[in-house]
């Protein structure tokens, strides 16, 4: 009768274990029955002024899991030698750039291209300065694991993740998962997809509250946002355009084909193909991301290699010294019959008080953004 | 022979069958395949590009157009918006299909739609080139992240400038094959003085005209024909490579573009 009753309870126990519903919220993977919350997207975004992004379906935003992606992106526990973040490179103050033109990996090695900005990620599809990436959760691998970066291995980080105990109660937390690299790059995904730039004076008055601009500002926005069209009586262009390539509301072309990933006319021949090495089309070598503009005044150096220290020189550039001979330009730039556009010093001044509006003096101090480990 | 049965022995050999069972019940049911989705009453329509009939290329080979001094043309860019697009049926009532916005890109190849219709014989695709004036200067933040009208996936909206822009064709030509360089290339047609009304009777270009049937629980695959090279006829880039339907230059220059489309009849669909 014992016997009866003992395999009774086993086949109960066993069977039980069969009610677990993956689907079912209350419930976690470990059977924990911690339920993270949910945030909802229309929080996040300014859908006034960017409109929704299209965000992935399988991961959605929760409180636990964007702090989770925060704690990761600051701590240095994610390099091989512990001495580097990703918020190393990808500075808060810069708009989540570095201002040096390559930036320092572990035991001093350098980066092969100038750090992005890590802002509005959410509205841009490709990822890398040469567009590699379409999603986040594949993009932060990268740095992880590349030798000149972070150069760890993902069976170590496991580990070390394993053995921390904030990430085993925030792992819990966010994804009911023990620590893990897969669960880690989603919720790294999280913090960078709610990353988001909105309060510059150029959000605010976007696309045309004027009264918000002084002169300079206003001359700037006209000369960014017009046609090239050169003025037979001056020879002065009273269109720069800029927008193109960095309009709209996130200062930025996002579809690859309009301007989104295009080659501005810096060289004649190219030590990095950019694009054209990930494509192997001979007609997309030096071809790169198109950055947005927002905080462009906290993103210095400038350009894929970081060549430009300052915004005068990515104006000087733009006006005077576009490569037209550059074998794969964009027919953006040469569609003018390949005529320099030879910017007054005026107008490049008031090109650059246009660009200085689009700095988001806010979001550089947004405490949501800013390394959790520094209290 | 009297084997001793060891019922100890039994009982965990017992135990164990069931608790594999058990746990086999608990794994992942095997996966069956949905039932085919039923085929919806409608059309596919497939939108194409070409140049004298064929395809047209990006990011490779120069296209020659014939109609001018010779030039050669490389394609990197071409995308349309158009709404109100619609099907005429053979009675002259109009089906307008899904909302009636689309954006068409040939580089990317989204260029083929699926929509639900009525039975039926149609005689016409109908669409507006770009978009009334409301929609055109309305809040392109109003429209979710998959529609045809959100800018931020399309890049087809000016933001500053106001607007959208109905049809973009960037690439670069040369006066030679043997040239070194390319010239740039860029036209976008905007505003809403370029907005333009079609309606595309069902036949070639040149013959007869048709009708195409839907049937019942069937998709009908119609096949729209834009022949760019019309686009371009007797347009030199030479004198003018260059319009983003701004100015007076640069608008008659999209104006004489726009009326190669219907002037030339650049757009077909050919009887299914």
């Amino acid at each position: 009768m014992k016997k009866r009753i003992w395999i009774g309870f086993l086949l109960i126990l066993i069977f039980s274990a069969c009610r677990k519903d993956p689907n079912d919220p209350l419930v976690n993977q470990n059977g924990s029955k911690y339920v993270p919350t949910v945030i909802d997207p229309t929080t996040i975004f300014p859908v006034s002024k960017f409109g929704l992004p299209n965000l992935p379906a399988d991961n959605p935003f929760t409180e636990e899991g964007i702090y989770l992606g925060r704690m990761l992106f600051y701590d240095p526990i994610l390099s091989y030698d512990s001495s580097v973040s990703c918020g190393s490179c990808h500075r808060q103050e810069n708009a989540f750039a570095d201002p040096v033109s390559f930036s320092n990996g572990i035991y001093g090695l350098k980066t092969g291209r100038n750090s992005s900005s890590l802002i509005n990620l959410a509205y841009s599809k490709k990822f890398f300065w040469d567009a590699r990436q379409t999603t986040l959760r594949e993009q932060v691998f990268e740095p992880i694991q590349a030798h000149n970066e972070m150069a760890m291995t993902l069976p170590l980080l496991s580990k070390r993740l394993a053995k921390a105990k904030r990430y085993v109660e925030y792992f819990d937390k966010a994804f009911g998962t023990t620590p893990n690299v897969f669960d880690m790059s989603k919720a790294m995904e999280q913090f960078l997809l709610s990353i988001v730039s909105q309060n510059s004076l150029y959000n605010n008055f976007f696309p045309g509250r004027f009264s918000l601009l002084n002169d300079e500002q206003k001359r700037g926005a006209l000369l960014f946002n017009g046609l090239v069209n050169f003025d037979v009586a001056t020879g002065l262009t009273t269109g720069a355009d800029c927008f193109h390539c960095h309009g709209g509301a996130l200062a930025q072309q996002n579809n690859p084909d309009m301007g989104g990933i295009a080659n501005n006319g810096l060289d004649g021949s190219f030590s990095d193909r950019g694009y054209g090495a990930i494509t192997n089309n001979p007609l997309d070598r030096g071809l790169f991301k198109t950055p947005t503009l927002l905080n462009v005044a906290l993103t210095a150096p400038y350009m894929h290699d970081g060549r430009f220290a300052t915004l005068d020189q990515v104006i000087d550039h733009y006006s005077d010294n576009m490569n037209f001979q550059s074998p794969t330009i964009s027919p953006m730039l040469t569609a003018h019959g390949n005529r320099q556009l030879l910017l007054s010093k005026q107008q490049k001044a008031d090109l650059k008080a246009f660009l200085l509006t689009m700095t988001d003096t806010v979001f550089v101090k947004n405490p949501a953004y800013s390394n959790p480990f520094k209290k | 022979m009297m084997v001793k049965v060891n019922k100890g022995l039994l009982f965990a050999m017992a135990f164990s069958m069931m608790a594999i069972f058990g746990m086999q019940s608990c794994g992942d049911k095997p996966i069956t395949p949905p039932p085919p989705a039923p085929i919806k009453t409608g059309v596919q329509l497939n939108f194409a590009a070409l140049w004298e009939g064929q395809p047209i290329t990006f990011l490779s080979g120069y296209f020659k157009n014939t109609a001018t001094q010779p030039e050669y043309i490389q394609f990197l860019n071409f995308g349309m918006i158009i709404s109100k697009l619609s099907l005429v049926k053979e009675d002259g009532s109009e089906v307008l299909l899904g909302d009636g916005y689309q954006w068409i890109d040939f580089k990317k190849s989204r260029t083929q739609f699926d929509y639900e219709v009525p039975e039926g014989s149609y005689k016409a695709v109908k669409f507006t080139f770009g978009l009334d004036s409301a929609i055109n200067h309305g809040d392109p933040n109003q429209w979710g992240p998959e529609h045809p009208l959100n800018g931020n996936l399309t890049g087809m909206h000016w933001g500053w400038a106001g607007g959208y822009i109905f049809q973009a064709i960037d690439g670069n030509y040369k006066d030679s094959l043997t040239d070194k360089f390319n010239k740039g290339m860029s036209f976008h047609a905007a505003t809403d003085a370029m907005k333009r009304e079609f309606t595309i009777p069902v036949g070639a270009i040149g013959g007869p005209t048709g009708v195409f049937g839907v049937s019942a629980g069937k998709q009908t695959k119609v096949t729209f024909n834009y022949h760019v090279n019309k686009l371009f006829q007797a347009i030199e880039l030479k004198k003018g490579a260059v319009s983003h339907s701004e100015g007076a230059k640069e608008s008659a220059l999209m104006e004489r573009l726009l009326s190669n489309l219907s002037d030339f009849k650049a757009f077909e669909v050919p009887i299914p």
